[in-house]
């Protein structure tokens, strides 16, 4: 059963989905309209992916890397369901990245393609966004591109592995406002989650609630304050997010 | 001066003096200070950022870093003192980065460093690892990512916040008891104060983060079998030990 994490009344509460809303570990029903949603793991290391999509790449005027591009993200980065990400004022290219996330539920290392599924304990969606303005070509990208505080957005539900059989035929979709931005399927990944799986145990240990975002089918489109952004993966649910306007930090134009 | 130990099984650190009292009768069990995100900084030595100059001004570089060049040391690499580190079975060395770790007690965004220094619980010396590579250009995880590759310890000193930020203060690396590298931290491009104000630009860090200063470009390599000690004032002795992986 799909499950989630909310606060309400005052206190976080796992949920799962009922006909009359959300219901709590308890059994007391809530609306969604009363909840905060939190990300529906913690993540402990998040992995993602770069250009794991061939179509994405050309998109970016790549050639698909020969070897998985992984980056690594911080827990600063990670907001939940209905969370509010912010863009800095004077930013002109950021965004959205819709993303199957895979989350790790036993340790391991060494693992076999073969084997990688009984380490993974479900999947949820991501939203990877990236603000191209502060793109640097050392450690690409970057973190001040792709790390940053409230720009990675993770949910509604932890859904379990056996409720999706075939992880690897999902469509996922964006919709912007409304309007239907990029569709595309994990078909078409460049490395599967197995390999993926497998690849990054065979240097570092896995652990439960680390979390694999597994890179974006091409359909980008920039968004400004106050969209609405919602990425949708099938059998998954869908990841509403809001765009808001940040003051912070400024984009020095040369 | 006072320092902190976290001992494994203990749910509180110990305080103690490490200026009169030294808790390592037992050293084995100092545990792992920190519990959230420990970032590094690349490229923040200043010797090797100017000799290189025309390197970064090449493809695929195209100019130098404008920002602190940032990675993160996730959790499968945090190891305390005292810690066997395996090489991998087909890699013969690995690049002992001597650092300092900031530790957070609380959050820091948006913050000047005088903003953030009650924020700040204490340093403690780092072991920062990495297989030896060339390229900047992408992401090094597999060259600092590796199990165990982020030793730190022993102990956290709580009030070590020098006069000059660390400006000062100098790293000394010893492989089997042979002063091996020497690493002054005025050569760091970027020192704390402004590390901090750029990075909480867009990192909030919180309590149990860490930030790791930067470590000079020439620091030394260790093998298989090497004993690896780096001291600092205040901070003691972090020791690392080196084995090689078996397939």
């Amino acid at each position: 059963m799909k499950k989630g994490r909310v606060a309400v009344h005052g206190s976080i509460h796992e949920v799962t989905a009922h006909e009359d809303g959300l219901m709590l570990e308890d059994g007391r029903i809530v609306a969604e309209s009363e909840v905060n949603w939190l990300p529906p793991v913690q993540p402990e290391t998040t992995f993602a992916l770069g250009l794991n999509y061939a179509d994405h790449a050309s998109e970016l005027a790549f050639e698909p890397p020969k070897e998985p591009l992984v980056f690594l993200k911080g827990k600063n980065t990670i907001i939940g369901h209905e969370g509010r990400t912010k863009r800095p004022v004077n930013a002109t290219h950021m965004h959205y990245e819709c993303e199957l996330a895979v989350v790790i539920g036993k340790a391991g290392k060494h693992i076999s393609e073969e084997e990688a599924y009984d380490y993974i304990t479900g999947y949820t969606i991501a939203n990877d966004y990236a603000i191209r303005d502060f793109l640097e070509n050392y450690y690409r990208p970057n973190m001040r591109v792709k790390n940053r505080d409230t720009c990675t957005p993770l949910g509604p539900w932890l859904t379990p592995k056996k409720e999706i059989p075939d992880p690897m035929n999902l469509t996922l979709t964006t919709k912007v406002n409304g309007k239907l931005t990029q569709e595309g399927s994990t078909r078409d990944m460049v490395f599967s989650v197995p390999f993926l799986v497998s690849y990054l145990s065979q240097f570092m240990t896995l652990s439960p609630g680390d979390v694999i975002l597994t890179g974006t089918p091409k359909g980008l489109a920039k968004v400004e304050a106050g969209d609405v952004v919602e990425t949708e993966i099938e059998g998954l649910g869908s990841l509403k997010n809001t765009i808001i306007e940040s003051r912070e930090e400024i984009i020095s134009v040369n | 001066m006072k320092a902190l130990a976290y001992l494994k099984g203990k749910s509180l650190p110990e305080e103690f003096d490490p200026q009169t009292e030294n808790p390592g009768a037992s050293a084995n069990e100092f545990d792992i200070l920190v519990s959230g995100d420990v970032y590094g900084v690349a490229l923040n030595d200043r010797l090797f950022l100017d000799k290189n100059e025309s390197t970064f001004n090449e493809k695929p570089y195209n100019q130098p870093p404008t920002a602190p060049v940032l990675y993160i040391k996730p959790k499968n690499t945090w190891a305390p003192h005292q810690t066997t580190v395996a090489l991998p079975p087909d890699e013969e060395c690995v690049q002992t980065g001597a650092t300092i770790g900031v530790v957070f007690s609380d959050t820091v965004s948006s913050a000047s460093y005088q903003q953030s220094k009650s924020a700040i619980k204490g340093l403690t010396l780092v072991n920062d690892l990495q297989l030896p590579h060339e390229s900047v250009y992408r992401p090094a995880i597999k060259e600092r990512a590796r199990d165990q590759f982020c030793p730190m310890g022993p102990w956290l000193t709580i009030d070590a916040l020098l006069e000059d930020n660390l400006a000062t203060t100098t790293l000394e690396t010893y492989i089997n008891g042979e002063l091996a590298h020497s690493f002054s931290l005025e050569r760091l491009y970027r020192p704390l104060p402004q590390l901090i104000s750029e990075i909480s630009q867009f990192i909030t860090f919180t309590k149990g983060d860490m930030l790791l200063v930067g470590s000079a470009h020439d620091a030394p390599l260790a093998k298989a079998g090497d004993h690896v000690t780096i001291k600092a004032d205040t901070l003691g002795e972090l020791q690392t030990t080196f084995s090689q992986a078996e397939n």
